[in-house]
């Protein structure tokens, strides 16, 4: 009965002390600079490309610019999920600019 | 038979350069009078007002701020930067004729030797860098600003000029008109499509002006800060209004753009230094 009671305490004390030091691991890990996850590496790597794309053909919109830099303040604080959700929003924004380019001019001749 | 040949083929060129100057003055046309038909009322001559040709009250508070400009003290800046000579002594009215009288009409012009538009601020840089002294940027208004708020005032009442002559000139011409028409931005909107097929509608509690006309009143001195905005600077707010990243001011695409712009302005007198909400 000791035993068990024992082995339940010890099995308790662990639970917790994995609670506590489990986010705190994993803050730590991402502050000593750990790499963004490849998926939000790659994710910034192309909204970085669109939206270079977007700038040298003229169509860059305002909405791409800003989360692009905030995909990359996302990455500096090595927040791989806002890095790619920020990112997605760049390359989209990026790609309808280069789209519209193509659009039919508006009232011409 | 040798002489024949050769006036038919000079007047086949001729027939060839009046076309391509007809096509600008064609669709200039055009657009005064998609205009005319929808306001048959507004005089043309009054479409160098704008918005303010919509109402009547919006004109008579810029007749008030018009006879006591609070701004005189910034054209009064520009006057001194007109006039101060150059390191070498020579002074700005040297690099045009009629001492910069009536000159700012004829800009943007196209320049067939660099086979660019040139506009009149880049004219006075040309006068500068001849000068020994280095250009202003054109987006700084402390400079390029002040200096066209007092020098374009002395081509007030000419009439918009703009020449589009030659093959080069006219791809110029079709640059701008092109950006002009073309939708951008997030939100989607083109030039055009607020300034010829929406003219007189509001939008932002604004009416939009007319094309024709617009180019003739800049810089302008705007809102209740009486902000300095150039031609181009107004352009880059646009844009950005529109959420399309500004381009340059001073840049390519921009002076195409002023070039078909004060084209449509064919005609009309110019006014610099004015006020705008």
């Amino acid at each position: 009965m000791k035993v068990i009671r024992n082995a339940v305490w010890m099995l308790a004390g662990g639970i917790f002390l994995l609670g506590i030091t489990g986010p705190v691991a994993h803050a730590a890990e991402n502050a000593s600079g750990a790499a963004l996850t490849v998926e939000a590496a790659k994710a910034l790597s192309n909204a970085e490309f669109l939206v270079g794309m977007a700038k040298n053909k003229k169509s860059l919109w305002t909405t791409a610019a800003g989360a692009l830099t905030q995909a990359q303040e996302a990455a500096k604080k090595q927040d791989s999920e806002a890095v790619i959700r920020y990112s997605a929003v760049a390359s989209e924004q990026a790609f309808l600019g280069l789209a519209q380019s193509g659009y039919p001019l508006t009232g011409a001749d | 038979m040798k002489q024949l040949i050769w006036i038919m083929s000079c007047l086949g060129w001729l027939a060839i350069a009046a076309n391509a100057q007809a096509a600008p003055e064609d669709h200039r046309l055009k657009v005064v009078k998609a205009v005319q038909k929808i306001y048959p009322a507004i005089k043309f001559e009054d479409y160098v007002h704008g918005a303010l040709a919509f109402s009547p009250d919006a004109k008579d508070q810029y007749d008030a701020i018009m006879a006591f400009p609070p701004y005189d003290a910034e054209i009064e800046k520009g006057a001194k930067l007109w006039e101060t000579p150059f390191k070498n002594g020579k002074r700005y009215a040297d690099c045009f004729p009629r001492e910069g009288r009536n000159v700012a009409g004829n800009y943007p012009l196209f320049d067939a030797a660099t086979k660019k538009v040139v506009t009149f601020e880049m004219a006075l840089n040309q006068c500068r860098t001849a000068n020994g002294e280095d250009p202003y940027k054109h987006s700084d208004m402390n400079t390029m600003g002040l200096l066209t708020a007092y020098a374009r005032t002395l081509s007030d009442g000419m009439k918009m000029n703009i020449k589009v002559e030659g093959k080069e000139a006219l791809a110029a011409f079709e640059a701008g008109q092109k950006f002009f028409h073309q939708r951008r931005g997030q939100l989607n909107f083109s030039c055009a499509g607020c300034h010829i097929s929406n003219v007189g509608n509001v939008l932002r509690t604004e009416y939009l002006s007319m094309a024709p006309g617009q180019a003739t009143h800049w810089p302008a001195f705007r809102g209740g800060d009486y902000a300095l905005f150039t031609l181009q600077r107004r352009y880059a707010a646009c844009n950005q209004m529109v959420r399309l990243a500004p381009l340059e001011i001073g840049g390519e695409e921009y002076n195409n753009l002023e070039y078909y712009h004060s084209y449509l302005s064919n005609g009309l007198p110019l006014k610099a230094s004015v006020f705008r909400k």
